[in-house]
């Protein structure tokens, strides 16, 4: 990504979408993350129960919850959990959060699109919420590998305690949402082709 | 893109969801899916699944404890017919602790009652022979399953909210605060 800024306080950025890229279509992005965490909630709560989905790794028996985990494990269960889900949360509305409405101008020469972030955001804010998400998938990871024996399990899980159709939800469920939270997680690299201070005079 | 484009796209996911949920559904119908959900351990071996659920599912030592073993068929039907006798042993020493003898199933679902005597890791193995299928009828299917004792851990609601609710605090209220911040110096 180009860059060519030091902003102000206070002062707006720009960004330039990479070719074929608008803001409306990051809610794609967002649609398929929503549908991988839908189809989790399902498989988690046809599994054990819904709450298994931030307390993996423990069942809940009506009075308590209960595992065959150490405390530690469970710990790093519901932390990475919890982080990782507050940063997909954000990542999933970062179109409202991030791009000021009405802002985009197509310049027609390259047909690519200059978008205004809102006052006060900037792209090390979405790389934030990226580090977010990458601290709460490494402690999902480790989580899996002590308790499952691999950290490929943070895909895998369910599916091989499970028959059909559970299993197939359980993949399908976690290649999705794993597929949004990748993308989005790296949605500067893959969106911004410029970012700048001052939005340059362009051929409309 | 417009905004109808998006509309389309979130109604080729939720039809495509739809269609995969039904598709399941359906397939579920026609097929004994007692395990889907159930939360019991799997072993495949070549056309047969063998699984264990337990009751309660965390054992612990001197507990009564009810292994529930469940043999199907490539279709997850429960096979017709089967002899079944169960070993446990301690995973660690190898000990056989108990021997349980060659019965006649008729559905293919094998219940055995049994107390644990140490809080260790056992493994029972269950030896199945299928009548009806030349290979399996001779030689029995064998599944072996990991079973943890008395390694449990419990957690109130309230314990647990103490430590879930301060930490959700302080990620939520830390990043409110870095959002607040107008200025966040160089970027990139």
């Amino acid at each position: 990504m180009e860059k060519n800024y030091r902003p102000a306080k206070n002062q707006q950025s720009y960004v330039l979408l990479r070719r074929g890229w608008t803001v409306r279509r990051l809610w794609i992005i967002s649609i398929i993350g929503i549908t991988g965490l839908g189809l989790d909630v399902v498989f988690h709560t046809l599994d054990t129960s819904a709450l298994s989905i931030v307390f993996d790794g423990a069942e809940w028996n009506g009075r308590e919850f209960v595992s065959d985990n150490p405390p530690w494990v469970l710990a790093l269960s519901w932390t990475g959990h919890l982080t990782f889900l507050t940063a997909f949360a954000m990542l999933i509305v970062m179109p409202k959060i991030f791009f000021a409405k009405g802002t985009e101008k197509i310049d027609s020469r390259t047909g690519q699109r200059w978008v205004a972030l809102k006052p006060g955001r900037t792209v090390r804010h979405m790389w934030l919420i990226a580090l977010i998400g990458v601290i709460g998938l490494s402690l999902d990871l480790a989580f899996h590998w002590v308790q499952d024996g691999g950290p490929e399990q943070v895909l895998l899980n369910g599916f091989a305690d499970n028959t059909f159709p559970v299993n197939a939800l359980a993949l399908a469920a976690h290649v999705l949402f794993m597929i949004a939270f990748m993308m989005l997680m790296f949605l500067p690299k893959i969106l911004f082709a410029r970012y700048t201070t001052t939005m340059p005079p362009i051929a409309t | 893109m417009r905004r109808t484009e998006i509309q389309k796209v979130a109604a080729v996911v939720a039809a495509a969801t739809t269609l995969f949920m039904t598709a399941n559904t359906l397939h579920g119908a026609y097929a004994h899916s007692a395990l889907a959900g159930s939360g019991a351990t799997i072993k495949t071996a070549d056309k047969y699944q063998t699984a264990l659920q337990l009751y309660p599912k965390f054992p612990s030592a001197d507990q009564k404890v009810t292994l529930h073993f469940t043999v199907l068929d490539r279709n997850n039907s429960n096979v017709n017919g089967v002899y079944a006798a169960m070993v446990m042993k301690e995973k660690e020493s190898g000990k056989i602790e108990a021997q349980v003898p060659y019965r006649f199933y008729e559905l293919g679902d094998v219940s055995m009652d049994y107390k644990f005597h140490d809080n260790e890791d056992h493994v029972a193995t269950l030896f199945t022979r299928v009548i009806g299928d030349p290979k399996y009828q001779a030689n029995p299917l064998v599944a072996d399953f990991e079973i943890p004792v008395g390694q449990i851990t419990t957690i109130s609601p309230g314990e647990l909210l103490i430590q879930v609710v301060p930490f959700t605090m302080a990620l939520v209220g830390g990043l409110v605060l870095l959002f607040k911040k107008k200025n966040w110096g160089p970027q990139g």
